[in-house]
């Protein structure tokens, strides 16, 4: 009897990579970034024809876009207890490499 | 400039749009399966994905963007970027909550957000609080349409068409197709406005920004004339900046318009698809919106207050009478305004409607109806609430963002239910309805306090820090309190029940 090679399944590739708790801190930092609190004052260079800061909060939005998109994709969740369940906490199929 | 802009193509444009929402709303009405609430307030939750986005997409993106939004710019300059933000943080929280109120309304018969909260708290008083909460928000969110409505129409006509006829004949129009479709048909009308809104949004882009050169000198323009409004902002505005991406981010997730379209949607799957490209939105949505008040300020001076309102319908004016290219660019965007405004009035009438009907009505004067009974109650409320809100708008009191904040801080009051709700079991009834209660009485009274705007937080934000405090602090206390009295009645009988159950 041959012997299958079991490839690893999504949430196995999953677990060394950032959980979805370091998501939620990635989000923090982003939408911490595209606050220009930590900026000096006054009229600074343009980039685009903006203000410098305002290139980089649109960058920092970007970021927490793309975020998302890959949150959405890696721990949307598709059965489990409706209640006790939060993303990503009882992943669906895909999350646990089932083909849907 | 003539007294209106646009001519008469423009009202023929108008007028066509108009009556093919009525076509789509009497198609709608073909397409109904049942009588029931279910399939006239959620379209059955059959909704596929392309709907699904393009009504959460109108809906989210209203007259409030398109015609407040400039207008913030207008007064404020650059730091409006923070919209972006905003719009942004409201799709992030819905993966809080989304995933686990679609599946629950796979398992039982949900409407209403009421609905999901009578199952999860089982109390009355809770619910009743929170439904009120949420009719209060919901016609102040009505309102601002209505009064978009009339400042579009106005402005849009150069004032030939006076603001209360915009206000009136838009609001019949939607009316008429809301009543007759249902959520079919205020999504199939959505389908054919979030096009047109992205299609128009295109058009201003390419209007206000031809090249980053053309951009560069108006910035460089308003950096002489307003330097303010270019400098990296003090701190008093990247306080407000934070309180408002919390603000909007967390009350926008709990709309109840939202959550019915979570609940309408076909599939966990049309669900996960649609959030994946709202998220992209604000990009393309709310960046053209803040360049429009950036370019109007050198263009258009000496507008305060409720004034600035009017930067779009000005400069769409301005577009349409300078060449042939841009008066069909400005007709796209007019076309988007009115649909922007009428997508969200219809999904929010809606809403209003059902939580009218089943929370309201059908849990005290209409106990036991039937559904269809019901059904005919809540498009007969919508009438009557619609036209008491009409009396209000044709005389406009406060700017367009300022009654969006204020609904904010409401809303923001009811989203511990449901984000604490879903995610920690031990959020007891009691405990909600305490947190709600605090949050509310701190966001109503703080503003007439000098203690407002503490730090330069939103009082709402205050409010629902108190509101998230009491909840977690009323649930320790009476689990603890619960607990010890179960050891003194039955020693040896450890666990406790749950305060709510959940499917």
């Amino acid at each position: 009897m041959s012997r299958q090679v079991q490839r690893p399944t999504r949430s196995e590739r999953s677990r060394g990579s950032p959980s979805l708790r370091s998501a939620w801190a990635v989000y923090a930092v982003l939408f911490g970034l595209s606050v220009p609190w930590y900026l000096p004052k006054g009229v600074g260079p343009m980039w685009l024809g903006l203000p410098y800061w305002v290139v980089m909060s649109l960058g920092a939005y970007l970021g927490v876009a793309l975020l998302t998109a890959l949150v959405v994709r890696r721990f949307w969740p598709d059965k489990g207890d409706v209640g006790s369940e939060t993303l990503g906490a009882t992943a669906g199929p895909r999350a646990r490499g089932e083909p849907r | 400039m003539s007294a209106n802009p646009f001519g008469a193509g423009g009202l023929v444009l108008v007028g066509v749009y108009l009556a093919a929402l009525l076509c789509v709303g009497v198609l709608a009405k073909r397409a109904r399966q049942s009588e029931s609430m279910r399939d006239f307030y959620l379209a059955g939750g059959g909704l596929g994905p392309g709907v699904l986005f393009f009504t959460l997409y109108a809906t989210q993106y209203s007259g409030n963007s398109l015609l407040g939004y400039p207008g913030e710019a207008y007064r404020i300059g650059f730091a409006w970027v923070m919209s972006v933000g905003f719009m942004m943080a409201i799709v992030v929280m819905y993966l809080l909550i989304a995933p686990q109120l679609h599946r629950a309304s796979r398992q039982m018969p949900l409407v209403t957000p009421g609905d999901w909260l009578d199952h999860r708290f089982k109390s009355p008083a809770l619910s009743l609080v929170a439904n009120l909460i949420a009719v209060v928000a919901l016609s102040n969110y009505l309102l601002a349409q209505l009064m978009a409505m009339g400042h579009a129409v106005a402005g849009l006509s150069g004032n030939a068409v006076p603001y209360w006829a915009g206000v009136v004949g838009l609001t019949v129009v939607v009316l008429v197709y809301e009543t007759i479709g249902g959520l079919r048909g205020v999504a199939w009308t959505d389908a054919v406005q979030g096009v047109l809104l992205l299609l128009g949004l295109g058009g201003v882009l390419v209007a206000v920004v031809p090249s980053p050169s053309h951009m560069q000198a108006v910035t460089e323009w308003i950096a002489e004339a307003a330097p303010e409004k270019v400098a990296v902002p003090d701190w008093s505005t990247c306080v407000n900046w934070a309180s408002t991406l919390l603000l909007v981010g967390v009350s926008g997730s709990v709309y109840p318009q939202a959550i019915q379209r979570i609940y309408a949607a076909r599939s966990s799957r049309t669900l996960e698809r649609s959030i994946s490209f709202m998220v992209f939105m604000p990009l393309v949505t709310m960046l053209p919106l803040l360049l429009v008040g950036i370019v109007s300020l050198q263009q258009l001076s000496g507008l305060e207050g409720i004034a600035a309102d009017q930067v779009m319908p000005m400069m769409l004016t301005r577009w349409a009478s300078s060449s042939a290219w841009l008066y069909v660019a400005s007709l796209a965007v007019m076309l988007a305004v009115i649909a922007a405004i009428m997508s969200t009035a219809d999904s929010v009438l809606l809403t209003l409607s059902s939580i009218l009907a089943k929370d309201l009505m059908g849990k005290s004067i209409l106990k036991g109806a039937a559904d269809e009974q019901l059904t005919r109650a809540g498009k007969l409320a919508a009438w009557i609430v619609v036209g008491l809100l009409v009396g209000v708008a044709v005389v406009p009191r406060i700017t367009l963002w300022g009654l969006t904040e204020l609904k904010m801080e409401l809303l923001l009051q009811i989203s511990p239910l449901f984000i604490l709700g879903i995610h920690w079991k031990r959020l007891t009834a009691a405990a909600g309805l305490a947190g709600m209660a605090t949050g509310l009485v701190v966001a109503l009274v703080l503003p007439t306090t000098p203690w407002t705007r503490p730090l330069g937080l939103h009082d709402g934000i205050v409010g629902w820090l108190l509101n998230l405090l009491v909840c977690v602090a009323v649930s320790r206390w009476s689990t603890a309190r619960a607990h010890d009295t179960a050891h003194m009645s039955r020693p040896g009988a450890g666990s406790l029940r749950e305060p709510s159950g959940l499917a």
